[in-house]
């Protein structure tokens, strides 16, 4: 194979060369997946830009609230950091079952978010989070959120222009409880077969709000509006848990394909939710 | 008897050289102004191939051989058994493996621009999957002899219709396993170099037997064998999957056309599309027991995918057969199978060697009939278990060390064992999702080839100059320790230190032929070449001392590494004393060690049956998540009876790597061939157990020395791959309530089952 390699330290820089219009480039940042699709002859890039250097993108920051993760920022990171794990624990959760611990050093948060498999770890729990795409290009900053950012199997609406600089999302506050739970073939180096991340806001006992998402079991990460709305009011007594779940794994939509079958990912769906949320109930 | 190396824990020979990188496998080697091969294979699983154009790709700047059909000057075969594989295809192609054309070229992205501009037209023909396609009346033949591989029926014992008849419990079950990879480190793979001055081949590769891919290189090239040299070893991983033809032929090929260095190592997509499987099987089981649990009648049947090509797929079926019984006395027995020929993935040897597939479902059936007895499984094995002396199930008499008894007293008296119960109500107080359950399970793996195939070994022993030991074997060393373990069995024979000892190996040059790698054969056979090679050796030894010391031979003694005097043991001589006195003189000290396995007294012909097996049980705790389905095995112990252990450390290895490749067969691994596709090309779509998914593992051995082998010993190089499979089903069983009768036993067929009650 053969290619042009090009590497950059900023940001600016970055975007200057992605300015030119290039179809066959291809960014490179942790290279997990990108290398392993190069090798295995299933894409061939006429030219990789490396922004693995480019410092500004690998930090964890935190204002008014607001949670900022450059697109660089590794998934090991992510699941070792102390502000996260306080302000987004599901993205925590999901970021530490990633491959292994020598993918979790390598890939990027911005590169789970780019690649845009259902099964992509992070994104679930982003979902819940209520994250935002930071895209920036010469034209400027755009700022998408997360659920229209995916729009298929490994398609997002970034352009070949624009970077993914950063994600946003706001901290989980004192009321929200979450959590993100996945079943893969095996305990490590496992692509999610279905996966579940949730955040509850409890209140006086009560759920105030509550956000669902489910990988792995359709096109995209999707939500569960029914099971959400549905939870909205109620107290986490066994039985609004028993229904949620079933509810959650009538709205999961998955096929069946070499890694399980749509029966069993549909009722792993609600039953990774029934677990989650029985455990929140018992910690509260 | 005390020994100073047998019985003890001796550091790998091979260990700090393959721990520091400085052991060159064959894959490691890069002689200068190597081109690189790539094969082409076939696009469709079974196709006429009605036009193959070469012209472009050979026009390709950089490419220095195109090579077809038209190029093999010899057999277009190869097969250890019947050589119907083809070296490259002529007209036919039977399944995605199957290879068409070779390409060397300076490097390798030359190479595979190279595959891309050959262009063959095929004419598709109806792809058969399973052997119940492959048998129907008006399947389409895969091999114009029809698509009946092999079949197999072991004369009848007594009569089975009759026993179950009158048995009291009469259990019937099908299992279903699947195709297994291999997965070794090291892909097959290898370097080929053509001496234009000598006109020799060499050929580098992974292998588990140099003498024989020399041969089938000679019947392809119609060369001499002595024109070519094969070095085998060491191999990075071989598992049974490399005692077949792979790179050999093609790499002869290719270094003889060009004149150059060639290397071809296959991806790991190639190695899991074209290299050989566990065969997938259907066995069919009907077992009749009293009321006592005395074991009446087993009737066996065994249907197996073989592939499209023979290799060794007959004696994989025989040895199923003969294991399918266990290690257990029936008075009326009956086993028939059958292999055909398919254009799935193709069938092969595979460590276990056809025991995996039915031990996973007997075991389970003895399970039941515990259960249904009120019985403990380990006192109904014991109550059935065969002795030294007795016949067995299949009808012959085992005279040599049978220590199934030994196992399950071992097994029983394990705390695992004993205080199951308390230990899984522990357990479950601690996790709210899961059951958890502990399984048992036994099995015999036969040693050796079995009656009628060629079954010894040569080994050479010199003594050099200073007294320094080389011992010379054509075996491999694959990663399973061998080398110490002769180095140990020669150290202690010829009472020397080891580490004067030097052992080359696996060369057809440097060695002598020593038999294949195979079959749990090794240590057996060529411990007892060694042992062979020293009693010659020793009077040698004393006829050059005494000329040197002046003293008759009968007063000389060897001993200690030494040869002394009777009546002075303060005159002695070294072995470097001897060696420099046969130098002087213009002798070497070189013998050559013979051994023959020993057969058994009867012969049901292809090999059939064994004389020799290493006994095992082994019992698994498992812990089962009953919303998901998945299962965790937490502890497995090993407890193999292998005559005598040569090296602790190595039999404890075999063991746990066993282990760790049963769990991944009963729980992950899958080879998914639909159509003729394969599904499972990567290690991200067939499951391999990582190291946070195995066990906390025990091995106990148990020792019962067979007075015809090593030191006592035979072999445990397979044996404990096998029972862990059902021992890690009845354990589910015994935490959950459900029968498997299929693997993998993955979460979604757990909880198919636990829907179904």
């Amino acid at each position: 194979m053969k290619f042009n390699y090009q590497r950059v330290n900023t940001v600016s820089e970055a975007l200057e060369a992605l300015s030119g219009n290039n179809e066959t480039r291809k960014i490179l940042a942790g290279g997990t997946d990108l290398l392993v699709m190069i090798q295995e002859h299933l894409i061939s890039p006429g030219e990789l830009l490396d922004i693995s250097g480019i410092e500004e993108l690998k930090e964890i920051g935190e204002d008014d609230g607001m949670i900022r993760l450059g697109a660089l920022v590794t998934h090991g990171r992510i699941a070792d950091s102390p502000l996260l794990r306080e302000k987004a624990l599901p993205l925590v959760e999901s970021c530490g079952e990633v491959g292994s611990p020598q993918i979790r050093n390598l890939g990027t948060i911005g590169g789970n978010l780019v690649m845009a498999s259902p099964s992509g770890d992070s994104i679930p729990a982003l979902y819940v989070l209520g994250a935002e795409v930071i895209l920036a290009s010469n034209e400027g900053e755009r700022s998408i959120p997360i659920e229209e950012f995916l729009i298929g199997v490994k398609k997002s609406a970034i352009r070949s222009d624009e970077l993914l600089v950063a994600v946003i999302f706001p901290g989980m506050g004192a009321d929200d409880r979450g959590f993100f739970r996945k079943l893969g073939q095996r305990k490590a180096l496992a692509i999610s077969k279905v996966s579940t991340a949730a955040i509850v806001s409890l209140r006086d006992g009560v759920i105030a709000s509550a956000r669902i998402a489910l990988g792995a079991v359709a096109t995209t990460v999707i939500r569960t509006p029914r099971t959400e709305s549905f939870l909205v009011g109620q107290p986490l007594t066994p039985e609004v848990i028993s229904e949620a779940a079933r509810l959650c794994s009538e709205e999961s939509r998955a096929i069946t394909d070499i890694r399980s079958n749509a029966a069993y990912r549909d009722e792993m769906a609600g039953l990774l939710l029934s677990r989650g949320l029985a455990e929140i109930a018992e910690e509260n | 008897m005390k020994y100073k190396y047998v019985e003890k824990r001796i550091p790998r020979i091979d260990a700090r050289d393959k721990v520091t990188g400085k052991t060159l496998y064959s894959t490691d080697r890069y002689p200068e102004g190597m081109l690189r091969a790539r094969v082409l294979r076939s696009a469709l699983p079974h196709a006429k191939i009605i036009k193959l154009d070469v012209s472009k790709a050979r026009e390709l700047a950089g490419v220095e051989a195109v090579l077809t059909h038209e190029d093999v000057p010899g057999h277009n075969g190869f097969g250890i058994v019947t050589p119907n594989w083809p070296v490259l295809c002529v007209d036919r192609v039977k399944y995605r493996g199957d290879a068409i054309a070779l390409v060397a070229a300076v490097d390798e992205e030359t190479a595979e621009e190279a595959l891309s501009l050959i262009e063959v037209e095929y004419e598709p023909l109806p792809i058969i999957d399973s052997p119940e396609e492959s048998l129907s009346p008006d399947a389409p033949l895969i091999h114009e002899d029809g698509n009946i591989l092999h079949t197999m029926d072991i004369p009848p014992k007594g009569d089975v219709e009759k026993g179950l008849a009158e048995s009291e419990i009469v259990l019937e079950q099908t299992y279903k396993t699947q195709f297994m990879e291999h997965a070794y480190i090291e892909t097959e793979g290898g370097v080929g170099v053509y001496n234009e001055d000598d006109g020799v081949v060499t050929i580098w590769c992974g292998s588990q037997y140099a003498f024989r891919d020399q041969l089938q290189i000679a019947r392809s090239l119609d060369w001499e064998p002595e024109k070519i040299r094969v070095i085998g070893s060491p191999t990075g991983g071989a598992f049974g999957g490399k005692d077949e033809i792979s790179v050999q032929i093609h790499l002869a090929m290719l270094a003889i056309y060009t004149k150059k260095p060639v290397r071809l190592h296959w991806s790991r997509e190639e190695s899991i599309v074209a290299g050989p499987k566990r065969h997938a099987m259907t066995a069919s089981f009907r077992i009749g027991a009293g009321h006592d649990g005395v074991f009446r009648a087993i009737d066996v049947k065994v249907v197996a995918n073989g592939g499209a090509y023979d290799t060794i797929s007959g004696p994989v079926l025989n040895l199923a057969l003969e294991s399918s019984p266990g290690p257990y006395k029936y008075a009326d027995s009956r086993f028939k199978g059958i292999t055909a020929y398919t254009n799935n993935a193709m069938g092969g040897e595979f460590r276990g060697f056809g025991a995996p597939q039915v031990v996973f479902g007997v075991e389970q059936e003895l399970d039941k009939l515990a259960r249904k007895l009120q019985m403990d499984p380990i006192e109904l094995r014991l109550l059935n278990a065969v002795e030294e002396g007795d016949i067995s199930a299949i009808g012959h008499r085992l005279n040599t060390s049978a220590g199934i008894k030994e196992t399950l007293v071992a097994a029983a008296a394990t705390s695992l064992w004993k205080d199951r119960d308390e230990i899984k109500h522990k357990l479950s107080g601690e996790n709210r999702y899961r059951e958890y359950g502990i399984g048992v399970a036994s099995e015999w793996h036969a040693v050796g080839m079995g009656v009628g195939i060629p079954d010894f070994s040569n080994i050479i022993i010199e003594i050099g100059e200073g007294g320094a030991i080389t011992l010379r074997t054509g075996a491999i060393e694959m990663g399973q320790g061998n080398l110490t373990a002769y180095a140990q069995m020669l150290a202690e024979v010829l009472e020397c230190d080891i580490s004067a000892i030097d052992v080359i190996h696996g060369d057809t040059t440097a060695c002598p032929d020593s038999g294949s790698v195979t079959a749990s054969r090794s240590i057996l056979v060529n411990g007892n070449a060694i042992i062979d090679g020293v009693s010659i050796l020793k009077p040698i030894l004393i006829k050059i001392a005494s000329e040197k010391l002046g003293i008759p031979e009968d007063e000389l003694e060897y001993g200690d590494g030494r040869v002394f005097s009777r009546n002075d043991s303060g005159i002695a001589l070294t072995l470097a004393d001897i060696a420099d006195q046969a130098i002087s003189s213009s002798r070497s000290l070189k013998v050559t060690g013979h051994a023959v396995i020993a057969i058994s007294d009867k012969d049901f012909g292809d090999g059939l049956p064994h004389n020799y097996y290493t006994y095992i049980t082994q019992i698994a705790l498992v812990g089962v998540d009953t919303g998901t389905g998945e299962v965790e095995v937490i502890k497995v112990i090993s407890i193999p009876e292998m005559g005598r252990a040569i090296n602790i450390d190595g039999v404890e290895g075999q063991c746990e790597g066993s282990v760790v490749m049963g769990q991944g067969y009963t729980l992950y691994e899958n080879i998914i061939v639909e159509k003729g596709e394969f599904k499972t090309t990567s290690f991200s779509t067939y499951i391999l157990p990582t190291a946070l998914d195995v066990p906390e593992h025990e091995t106990i051995i148990v020792e019962k020395p067979e007075k015809t082998g090593p030191f006592g010993a035979k072999g445990v190089g397979e044996a404990p791959t096998v029972p862990i499979i059902p021992a890690i089903a009845n354990a589910i069983y015994d935490a959950v309530g459900i029968r498997l009768e299929k693997l993998p036993i993955t979460p979604e067929y757990v909880m198919e089952k636990l829907r179904e009650g």
